[in-house]
């Protein structure tokens, strides 16, 4: 055997990249395994992947040589020479406890505007108050319970909307959207936009993105919350301003219909 | 020194460990057994009590399984009666659709669509006792009495098949049952007919119920299982006239039994009303034009007055009214006497959900179980709800309904103790 580990242990990170680049490159058959469409102008969620995705790539395939290379050099059937004790080696242990440390420290430092994009600067109005949200998005066992402001920008009137699954978005505007739950921790999922976000029951969250491309994509819930978790979607649409506003205004006439006929029953 | 070396590889161990997998997956992949429909026990057993018998297996409980299983099928393989007018409620391209196991056909088609969504609340016979159903409240329906509360119609007929459809697509607010709008319409339509297909099943086999346990069947008992008086009643009859008796009985099972007379006196009248289910929709008069303040002041009188709505729904309408009196809903009062709570253990026995009282609706929450269009809201005050103690509003005329709908949407606050404030937390941390 002797030779024969140290290629079986070479071959998992041959393996492990592989399959990688196979499904970044999206060939047959790992279609679809990488990131789905990006529907945002912002991208520095995706650059952020990127960076770390290079930095532990990078470690991940040296680590894997270097084990390579240890188990092929020294095999016990074809290695003379006498047995050497490294361990307690000062320089060694200070390498790579700093190498990392400073690694981490950059990566802290370096993703704080993405964090602060995400979570901090919230779309503003002219006026320096805070954008009100868009709609209502609220986490229920198994669904996503949209509520519109109505005409009044106001929530929880008389004039809101009230949907289930269906959210439409105005393009090239800023969104926000409030966040929350009813029942239990689901997680508020926009794949397209990457946009994620845990919703607590009781608590008050604002999302926000700008969409910049027309086109219906999914809501899902990224935290398990029961036996029908995966069923848990909804759908997004991004449209034109004029579209958003006609659509809104046939689900209002629709939550309002005040006449039925036979006619309509049949 | 010698070094121990790692085992060599292959050998004996890897192929017996290869053919212990392939036995435990041939064994536990053969094993699972074609999914069957229940016989509704609760509705027998209630027969049972209420007629002091006991049902016999061969006379009265098998001919109704084997009437059920010719009619409509398995759960995989179901069956369109043939009975007239059948094709507008349901026809066997989208039955398929829904019945089955879970998967899909070589060309795409869906199957097994009400295993993968809904079996696990409403259960394979559609009893409403699927595995998740005790941790629901309010627990999910049981289709098989035929009877649903969110519709256009009248109390005592069936719903529209678009009242059927609307709830599987929006919902139910308010209840376990979620919102299926995502799916294709095709398939909301096959699950929409399967679950009238679960329903003429059940309301089938509820019919035959009674019929056949009218029949007298205590001369072919085993002796051992007459009561008292039907062993008297057999021992004053003479051989020739016990003989005679057992020949009615069979005729009698023989003729219900017969298909033209399931299908002309049974499935045909209970078809019709699904048929025609439409054509009983309740017409909704456009609402009339007036202003909402002075439309609010009138629908609020009406509650607390002449439309007795705070009897049940309560003065400030927090569903508080009606705490003196235990309600139940029918389908759990068919197995429930709350005045005679003794026999309740013989059907819990039998797999019924144990009792839950039934709360008049708290009208704060702004929450609509059968959805918040005025139409909806309408036709729950005009015609009642069926299976609940929701009343028909008979004494209220069109245009006072309109302001009671007004009144109930628009008048009621959003109540700050079912609806305590939330967390007003924003992403924000303020520092000092």
């Amino acid at each position: 055997m002797g030779r024969f580990w140290s290629l079986v242990f070479l071959s998992i990170p041959i393996l492990g990249v592989a399959i990688f680049i196979w499904s970044a490159m999206g060939w047959y058959p790992l279609e679809g395994h990488w990131f789905p469409e990006r529907v945002v102008a912002n991208s520095s969620i995706d650059h952020l992947f990127y960076v770390i995705l290079a930095l532990t790539g990078i470690v991940f395939i040296g680590t894997g040589l270097l084990m390579f290379w240890f188990l092929w050099k020294y095999d016990g059937k074809h290695h003379e020479g006498p047995v050497f004790y490294s361990h307690g080696s000062h320089y060694l242990e200070v390498l790579w406890s700093v190498i990392p440390a400073i690694l981490l420290l950059f990566l802290a430092i370096y993703q704080m505007d993405a964090w602060a994009g995400a979570r901090m600067r919230r779309p503003m109005l002219e006026n320096g108050q805070p954008k009100p949200p868009i709609a209502r998005v609220t986490g229920r066992q198994f669904e996503w319970k949209i509520q519109y402001p109505g005409a009044d920008q106001k929530l929880d009137t008389a004039d809101d909307i009230y949907l289930v699954n269906e959210l439409h978005v105005p393009r090239d505007e800023e969104i926000v959207l409030e966040i929350t739950a009813e029942d239990v921790l689901h997680s508020f999922f926009l794949p397209n936009f990457r946009e994620k976000q845990d919703v607590v029951p009781g608590m008050k969250q604002y999302v926000w993105f700008k969409p910049v491309k027309d086109g219906k994509f999914d809501i899902v819930c990224a935290e398990l919350c029961g036996w029908g978790h995966y069923k848990m979607k909804g759908q997004i649409t991004v449209e034109s301003r004029s579209d958003y506003d006609a659509w809104l205004k046939k689900a209002y006439d629709d939550q309002e219909l005040s006449e039925f006929t036979l006619a309509e029953a049949e | 020194m010698h070094i121990s070396q790692a085992p060599e590889f292959g050998g004996r161990h890897w192929a017996g460990g290869l053919v212990l997998t392939a036995l435990i997956g041939v064994i536990v992949g053969c094993s699972s057994e074609p999914a069957k429909f229940e016989p509704n026990r609760i509705a027998m057993h209630k027969a049972e009590i209420t007629l002091g018998i006991t049902l016999d297996p061969k006379y009265q409980v098998e001919p109704i399984a084997k009437i059920l299983s010719d009619s409509f099928g398995t759960p995989d393989e179901p069956i369109v009666p043939e009975v007239e007018d059948i094709d507008q409620v349901f026809d066997l391209e989208h039955l398929k659709m829904a019945a089955g196991p879970y998967g899909s056909e070589e060309d795409g088609t869906p199957r097994g669509l009400y295993r993968q969504h809904c079996v696990h609340c409403h259960g394979i016979t559609g009893n409403g006792r699927g595995p998740t159903a005790a941790f629901l409240n309010p627990y999910p329906r049981d289709f098989r009495m035929g009877k649903y509360k969110w519709k256009s119609t009248k109390t005592g007929t069936p719903p529209t098949h678009d009242d059927l459809r609307r709830v599987i697509s929006d919902g139910v607010p308010g209840t376990a049952m979620p919102s299926f709008k995502l799916l294709p319409a095709e398939e909301i339509e096959a699950l929409t007919q399967y679950v009238k297909y679960l329903s003429l099943r059940g309301e089938l086999e509820r019919n035959l119920l009674l019929e056949f346990s009218d029949l007298d069947c205590s001369v072919v008992k085993p002796a051992d299982q007459r009561t008292k008086e039907e062993q008297e009643y057999v021992a004053s009859l003479s051989p020739e006239e016990i003989q005679e008796e057992t020949d009615d009985l069979n005729s009698a099972v023989e003729e219900l039994t017969d298909p033209e007379v399931v299908n002309e006196d049974f499935l045909a009248p209970l078809v019709e009303g699904w048929a025609y289910a439409f054509e009983d929709v309740t017409e909704v008069p456009e609402k009339p034009e007036s202003e909402l303040k002075e439309s609010l002041a009138v629908g609020r009188d009406l509650f607390f007055n002449k439309g007795g709505c705070a009897t049940c729904h309560g003065q400030s309408a927090l569903g508080d009214g009606q705490t003196a009196e235990n309600f139940y809903d029918d389908w759990t009062e068919e197995y429930y006497d709350p005045k005679d709570p003794s026999q309740l253990e013989g059907f819990l026995a039998l797999g019924a959900l144990p009792p839950r009282k039934l709360d008049p609706r708290n009208l704060r929450l702004g929450n609509f179980r059968g959805g918040r269009r005025p139409v909806d809201v309408y036709w729950r005050i005009r015609n009642g709800i069926e299976g609940a103690k929701m009343p028909a509003a008979q004494q209220l005329s069109e245009e006072e309904i309109w302001h009671v709908v007004d009144y109930v949407r628009r008048g009621l606050p959003y109540d700050s103790l079912s609806q305590p404030p939330e967390h007003e937390q924003e992403n924000v941390r303020v520092r000092n």
